[in-house]
């Protein structure tokens, strides 16, 4: 009965072709923005948790301000988005700590210093200068893409790698090894470049693509000895064991804050879960705002449903006449709304699909669409038009057959 | 054992000083086989009796058996399953739906009880042809004359093999020719055992019906039995003591409607109750004029 009732729902579909598309329309649109929002957060969380692999399972970050609450078990329970932003509550004598805590294989300080790094006339404000030290790159398993990156001989050298974005902004050439810019007046060499990150999962707010690194020591001169530490990177010896290390860096640092965890310490595996938390409050969020639109194409699917039921008044009752049940009547106009709403989920995956193409080719981005997404989204079309259908269907199987005979 | 049994089957619409009494105490028993004409005049109740032989509207007071199932008080979707499988109608309009083929018009019962689409159209195919309408299965009603149409709608009412056939003037829309080869299929269908219930406002019709009932305000004011091919005094008086234009105009029923209204009420042939009527003339006198 189904099935026949949605063969006969498509046919009258068919018969009112421009309105069944426009009220498609609404779902499809509502289905498309939704699907596109879920699959390009979808993405970038693949692209963040690509990006903490390849840095390794037991690197540990350092991180002033205090962005996480933990459960008993330690767990992150919460996390503190404001403070993810936040700076300060990090120095030097931290740093130096840190330094001294047994059974690090390597500690990597990141520090910002304020300046505008300027090439002739090209002027580029959006850069973010920071001061780090040699082992970067092995901290993070980042390649080199041109040149090489500074050693630890370098510490008070003008030397700097740039993030991949900056060959064009400031040099407007590949791999520009050997040029030269300036900052605050101080000639600086470029000694490397590095490859393109995914994404700056390490810090939020901090985009690694346009970043000047340069030695720790020189950044700190160039900027009178004003760098502010937003980040400290620890790799434990192997062997070691990442939660004792862990506990004994919170201990030393939470002392010499006289037993403030004004800081915080993450695992990777506390990066990818605030990561991952994020992007899924982040993509609910959108996803919730464009899923509205779906709303308002479930309500144009009941208005004209609604003309419908009444337009076709005449033929419920010649049906009632012929002995149809009210359940019968109830079934076709439902399947007819459910038949908007599927075909139009369908066609809004498929639109989804297209932009999502259409982004990949003209974005970095890369949104990631699973059948999970999409099944989601047909139930959910579905859901619309139960929900918005199950009214109008309900007013016609419950019209008078003799009423309805007499408005041929 | 008759298929219809009315017993004491009143109508009424609106409350208090408004009611209107469609049908007012109504017996009627129809034995199977029969070929009833019920005449009348616009309002008399002609139509809201069909309405609740045909299970689509229900009686205020009163009994209604059909066959063994007493009908008056059964939930609508009963009425529905009930309806599908017992009753077959033929409107004056053909209420063929317009989208549908011929063939699919004609199955239009039979989906309603869950039967294969195949089996459907083979037996639509099966009744079209009875009325003589094969080689349209694959028109569109509009692409049909009145009378075909007509055909068609007769068609869907044999469609589920029900047990009576009602039709509310079959005839109405119908040229003379058309009239009598529908009435001609009627007649038929009635020679091959089954019920057939009309309502016509053409007396040259009932020549067709064995039992000729006529209602007044609601009430049966006169019921014959007339030999098929007769028309019946009653109808007679009806037929000539009315100005008629042409005998086509007759023959297709589009006048000869307000001689059927008597001077003088024929006595009631249910029985009337005494006690009751003095009430009921009352609001009688004020609904005469406020009937459709």
């Amino acid at each position: 009965m189904t099935k026949s009732n949605f063969k006969l729902a498509m046919r009258s579909l068919r018969s009112t072709k421009w309105r069944s598309f426009l009220t498609m329309l609404g779902v499809v649109i509502g289905v498309m923005s939704v699907v596109t929002i879920v699959s390009l957060g979808e993405g970038v969380r693949q692209q963040l948790t690509r990006q903490i692999k390849q840095s390794g399972p037991n690197l540990i970050t350092i991180r002033p301000g205090r962005l996480v609450e933990r459960d008993n078990k330690g767990q992150i329970s919460q996390i503190h988005y404001i403070g993810l932003l936040n700076n300060g509550s990090l120095s030097e004598d931290d740093l130096r700590i840190v330094e001294k805590t047994p059974d690090l294989e390597l500690v990597v300080p990141l520090g910002l210093i304020n300046g505008i790094a300027t090439n002739g006339n090209i002027k580029a404000d959006s850069l973010l200068l920071i001061g780090t030290n040699d082992q970067f790159p092995t901290s993070i398993n980042q390649k080199i893409l041109y040149g090489s990156f500074f050693t630890a001989a370098d510490a008070n050298a003008p030397a700097a790698v740039i993030g991949d974005n900056v060959s064009k902004t400031l040099f407007r050439q590949v791999g520009p090894i050997g040029q030269p810019f300036d900052v605050r007046g101080q000639e600086v060499i470029v000694r490397g470049s590095l490859a393109p990150f995914d994404n700056s999962p390490l810090t939020p707010g901090v985009d690694y693509n346009n970043a000047i690194l340069m030695p720790y020591d020189f950044a700190k001169t160039l900027g009178n000895g004003q760098i502010q530490l937003f980040q400290i990177m620890v790799r434990p010896k192997k062997g070691a064991d990442l939660n004792k290390t862990i506990s004994n860096l919170t201990g030393q640092l939470a002392s010499a804050h006289g037993g403030n965890q004004d800081f915080t310490i993450l695992s990777a595996n506390d990066n990818q879960a605030i990561a991952s938390k994020t992007m899924t409050v982040l993509t609910s969020l959108i996803g919730g705002i464009a899923a509205i639109s779906l709303l308002v194409g479930g309500i144009g699917i009941m208005n004209i449903m609604l003309v419908a039921v009444s337009e076709r008044t005449h033929e419920i009752g010649v049906r009632k006449s012929v002995g149809a049940t009210n359940r019968q009547i109830l079934d076709q106009f439902l399947v007819e709304a459910v038949a908007i709403s599927l075909v139009g989920g369908i066609l809004g995956i498929i639109g989804s699909l297209i932009a999502n193409y259409f982004l990949r080719l003209w974005t970095s981005l890369e949104p990631a669409i699973s059948p999970g997404i999409m099944l989601a989204a047909l139930v959910m079309s579905l859901a619309v038009g139960v929900f918005f259908g199950v009214t109008p269907a309900v007013k016609a199987a419950r019209k008078d057959p003799i009423e309805s005979l007499r408005r041929g | 054992m008759p298929v219809i049994e009315l017993s004491d089957v009143s109508k009424l619409y609106g409350f208090g000083n408004a009611t209107t009494v469609a049908l007012d105490e109504v017996n009627l028993v129809i034995e199977p086989g029969e070929f009833m004409a019920i005449m009348g005049p616009s309002g008399s109740g002609k139509s809201t009796l069909l309405n609740v032989i045909g299970l689509l509207d229900r009686p205020t007071h009163g009994d209604y058996k059909l066959g063994e199932r007493y009908a008056a008080r059964l939930r609508p979707n009963q009425r529905a399953v009930l309806r599908r499988d017992s009753i077959g109608f033929v409107f004056q309009s053909f209420n063929l739906l317009p989208k549908l083929s011929v063939l699919e018009n004609v199955a239009l019962p039979l989906a309603y009880k869950g039967m294969s689409q195949t089996k459907r159209l083979k037996i639509a195919g099966n009744v079209l042809e009875r009325v003589g309408l094969s080689d349209r299965e694959y028109f569109l009603p509009h692409q049909l004359s009145g009378g075909q149409a007509q055909r068609v709608a007769i068609a869907r009412a044999l469609v589920n093999e029900p047990s009576v056939i009602i039709a509310d003037e079959p005839t109405g829309n119908l040229d003379s020719g058309s009239s009598r080869l529908v009435m001609e299929l009627l007649s038929d269908i009635h020679k091959s055992g089954s019920t057939v219930l009309m309502v016509t406002h053409n007396p040259e019709l009932t020549r067709y019906a064995n039992r000729v009932v006529f209602m007044h305000d609601g009430s049966i004011i006169s019921d014959e039995i007339s030999a098929i091919g007769e028309v019946p005094r009653r109808a007679r008086k009806t037929l000539y003591s009315i100005p008629k234009k042409t005998l086509q105009d007759d023959a297709a029923g589009v006048s000869a409607l307000m001689g059927a209204i008597p001077e003088k009420p024929f006595k009631k042939v249910s029985k009337p109750k005494t006690t009751k009527s003095k009430r009921k003339k009352s609001y009688k006198a004020s609904s005469r004029t406020s009937k459709k």
